[in-house]
């Protein structure tokens, strides 16, 4: 076959070009100087043109039905889930976030104070800031796979920082999770990002007494820690079914 | 008029199409649903070519128009045809990938089943018994070994000879330049003429008529 591609200054490709009739004058010019004298291109030229001509002939179907848009298969509702879901992201991942931080530091305060007894008041007393930071940056990426991305280094970094995060305190987090969860049920309706930021500033300012008074009874601390637990395994699930619908 | 419009000829070009665009960049369904109709037996015959079967075209063709609606705002120019085609191919393209499984099994075991439409081949009164057998049964196999083509190569040899777009407007529908085009129609049909070549109880005829 090489053979023949080499003695022949016209190609296939060049035939095809040909039939369509979408060569440049010069080209075209050789073509048919080439088709002159050549009974095998000549031939080529005529199969070429019959798949051509077969294929133009072939009936054409008319549409079965009518594929007009109705109003219901516009409606703002759809693309508002498609809205809502976006703005969801956000939110989810704002939440998923402080689940995660708050879970680290309830386990890291949890580690260090059966170490030593008063190492849970010193974690408490720390500057603002920080616990301010981190959520806002958190909530501020769109795409839910830099989201998760950050989630998992959040979730690296947390055991060093747990020490210094005011966390939220047991007694706030149950109620800010019980207000979270029925959002992430939810996901395609907007929702008022109201419950997760404010959660971690009010914790900061609430009395932490009856964390550091909890030395004799577990059952709370690991309450936390469970909720705020499954807090982010459902933030973590959920952004990443966006995820995956986006990516389908 | 003929009974039996092949599909390249429903070219038409349609008025005020500029002024349906730009209502139905204000939301106007109605006018949408006037290009809709102007345009669904172009995109359902370009899906069906391309998947082979009814109601995968008429996904892809539903699809088509609802995409097409819901981006009608990033349309810049009145190139409405370019535009539906263009998802329309992205659309089918993408059937195609999400079945291949599916798109295999039509590939491996090409039969009559294929082409259940060809009911829908209206019979020419002028035309004997016989041709008209044999026409069907090219229509037949045609469509069979279209579905046998690689996705790139049965979209550009369908845009070509069956909606006869040219190269540029292949390209545009299609995405890549106008040579990657001209290749992709030089070996979809090098390989479709390689498979009637051994029909040639089929294909002989149609050559004969060319010359």
């Amino acid at each position: 076959m090489w053979f023949w591609r080499r003695r022949h200054p016209v190609s296939d490709e060049e035939l095809s070009a040909y039939v369509d009739d979408q060569l440049s004058p010069a080209d075209r010019a050789r073509v048919e100087a080439h088709l002159d004298g050549c009974a095998a291109c000549r031939d080529s030229l005529e199969e070429l043109r019959a798949v051509k001509s077969a294929l133009g002939s072939l009936p054409g179907v008319p549409a079965p039905r009518s594929f007009a848009l109705r109003e219901a298969d516009v409606q703002p509702q759809q693309p508002a889930a498609a809205g809502g879901l976006a703005r969801a992201v956000p939110l989810l991942s704002g939440v998923t976030a402080a689940a995660v931080i708050a879970f680290g530091v309830l386990v890291g305060v949890d580690l260090r104070s059966s170490g030593s007894g008063g190492a849970a008041d010193e974690a408490f007393q720390t500057s603002s800031e920080d616990g301010d930071a981190v959520p806002d940056a958190a909530a501020g990426g769109d795409a839910a796979e830099s989201d998760t991305r950050q989630n998992d280094s959040m979730f690296n970094a947390v055991p060093s920082e747990g020490a210094e995060h005011p966390a939220a305190t047991p007694g706030n987090l149950p109620s800010s999770q019980a207000q979270d969860e029925p959002a992430l049920g939810v996901a395609p309706q907007a929702t008022p990002p109201g419950p997760a930021p404010t959660a971690l500033p009010r914790a900061e300012r609430a009395p932490t007494a009856d964390v550091a008074g909890d030395g004799g009874d577990d059952t709370p601390w690991r309450a936390a820690e469970a909720a705020t637990a499954a807090v982010a395994l459902a933030g973590a699930g959920s952004l990443a079914f966006v995820w995956w619908r986006r990516r389908a | 008029m003929s009974p039996r419009r092949s599909a390249r000829e429903r070219m038409s070009a349609l008025p005020d199409e500029r002024e349906l665009v730009e209502r139905s960049r204000g939301g106007d369904l109605e006018a949408f649903n006037c290009l809709v109709a102007a345009y669904q037996d172009r995109v359902y015959n370009l899906c069906r070519r391309m998947l082979g079967s009814p109601e995968a075209a008429a996904d892809a063709t539903q699809e088509t128009f609802l995409s097409a609606y819901r981006s009608v705002g990033s349309l810049r120019s009145a190139a409405v045809k370019s535009w539906l085609f263009r998802i329309a191919s992205n659309a089918c393209i993408d059937e195609i990938r999400r079945h291949r499984r599916q798109a295999a099994v039509s590939l491996d075991a090409p039969s009559p089943d294929a082409d259940p439409d060809r009911t829908l081949d209206l019979p020419d009164p002028t035309e004997s018994p016989e041709r008209a057998a044999l026409r069907s049964e090219l229509s037949e196999a045609l469509q069979a070994e279209l579905l046998r083509l690689p996705p790139d190569q049965r979209l550009a040899v369908i845009l070509c000879d069956l909606q006869g777009l040219g190269y540029g407007e292949i390209a545009a529908s299609m995405g890549g330049s106008v040579g990657t085009v001209k290749s992709r129609i030089s070996r979809g049909r090098a390989r479709l003429r390689e498979r009637l070549r051994a029909r040639p109880e089929l294909f002989g005829d149609i050559v004969r008529q060319e010359r």
